[in-house]
């Protein structure tokens, strides 16, 4: 798998969404799940924010 | 400006049935439990539930109310009755959930029923399989803890409402334990989801197995983790490495102490008092105290929320140190918890004694990724 160069401040995630879709991206469930939570993101973050929480500190 | 309520957290007891080695609570620099009363009474359960009403009206969002200790369930079942049933005859779950952090020993049927009952879920501390979790929790004659753990967890996942109820497992990394032994003990329990703690320390008192601040033990052992959890072909969620990769994505954390977001955090003590973050206090004792130590009993939540102090100690999630406000990873790292940042010398001015482990970390996420970013090549 070839490294892609992209800059931070403008986020990766078109870059990942690009490779993803030309297959270059490594494919597991963790990450695929992860791509449309972020994907989802401005709809769940108010709900994200007041749950998942359990784990708080120990 | 008042700020936002995100997470109440209630220390409905201030005593534990168990003597962890680790504790940040028992076995750190806060002296102060020793002078709170052991549970909540039913004046200061009556009060707490008053505030969350009150507050609930003031602010839109919902927030999260997570019952804490000490153990939580040394409260009892008549107590947690009552505050879990007055909370939820007003609040909803969908806008305010309510979570449990147990070990789990305590648990029986009739509060799990009380659980379902008023939607409260439950995260189990357990630091992997016995050998790993024998190193640090432990009872106070010093014997292990681990079945009577694995029974409580049997018991939840046995219940006709496991499905909401087992939230999770909760664990401090042991480095001397392997990430795919840890692991794989854990997922032989099939949580939802498996989280992960990093040791407390700081600059003055370096993490257990951490060399110096250049070290990177802490970094290579997630590292281990992110093999094991990304070649899983059925994976338990583990929400630390959700959350990196969520952030190296150009997403958000649903954690403090991650990412750039600060979030807005209160403490009641079993007396009522209302404290700051609570993992400050592992800093020096007092270090989670309110200047003018309010109590619920006569203190609106919404009073706290609008000063300069609570503002001040929300931006805490903020690095100062130079290198790390000119850090390319500093979006996704945060700076880490205040609580790492700190030495008797700097205060919080340091970066995070984690700051090399977290690195490695997640420059390893973006190798996962196939990216590199451009500022770190």
């Amino acid at each position: 798998m070839q490294a892609t160069t992209v800059a931070m401040e403008t986020h990766v995630f078109p870059m990942l969404n690009a490779l993803s879709q030309e297959g270059k991206m490594l494919k597991n469930p963790v990450l695929d799940r992860l791509i449309k939570e972020v994907q989802n993101n401005n709809i769940t973050m108010a709900y994200d924010r007041v749950h998942n929480r359990h784990n708080r500190g120990r | 400006m008042i700020a936002r309520l995100d997470t109440v957290l209630i220390k409905t007891a201030s005593r534990c049935n168990l003597d962890c080695s680790y504790c940040y609570v028992y076995q750190g620099k806060d002296t102060s439990w020793r002078q709170q009363p052991k549970r909540l009474s039913i004046e200061t359960i009556d009060a707490i539930v008053n505030r969350l009403l009150e507050q609930s009206e003031k602010q839109k969002e919902g927030f999260a109310i997570v019952l804490h200790g000490g153990e939580p369930l040394l409260l009892g079942y008549e107590r947690l009755s009552l505050l879990l049933t007055k909370i939820r005859s007003r609040l909803s779950p969908e806008c305010y959930p309510i979570s449990l952090q147990t070990n789990g020993v305590l648990l029986d049927s009739n509060l799990l029923d009380l659980f379902s009952e008023t939607k409260v879920s439950v995260s189990v501390s357990l630091d992997g399989g016995q050998s790993t979790n024998d190193i640090s929790r432990v009872d106070h004659l010093g014997k292990s803890t681990y079945e009577k753990t694995i029974a409580g967890i049997k018991l939840l996942k046995s219940h006709r409402d496991s499905n909401f109820l087992f939230a999770g497992t909760l664990s401090v990394i042991q480095i001397s334990s392997s990430p795919q032994k840890t692991y794989e003990s854990l997922k032989e329990l099939n949580p939802p989801s498996m989280d992960f703690l990093l040791q407390d320390g700081n600059h003055d008192k370096l993490p257990v197995g951490k060399k110096d601040f250049n070290s990177t033990e802490y970094g290579e052992w997630l590292s281990g983790l992110l093999d094991v959890y990304l070649s899983d072909p059925k994976p338990i969620e583990i929400p630390y490495l959700d959350d990196l990769i969520k952030l190296c994505l150009g997403g958000v954390s649903n954690k403090e102490g991650r990412g750039s977001d600060v979030f807005g955090i209160l403490i009641i003590e079993t007396n009522g008092e209302i404290r700051k973050n609570d993992t400050l206090r592992t800093a020096f004792d007092g270090a989670d105290f309110f200047q003018h130590r309010n109590n619920i009993l006569e203190t609106p939540i919404s009073d706290i929320l609008r000063t300069s102090e609570f503002h001040r100690s929300s931006q805490l999630q903020f690095p100062t140190e130079q290198s790390c406000k000119k850090c390319s990873l500093l979006e996704i790292c945060g700076g880490g918890m205040p609580l790492y940042r700190w030495s008797s010398k700097n205060e919080y001015d340091n970066p995070s004694i984690y700051c090399k482990d977290h690195e490695l970390l997640i420059k390893n996420i973006f190798k996962k990724l196939g990216v590199v970013p451009c500022s770190q090549k």
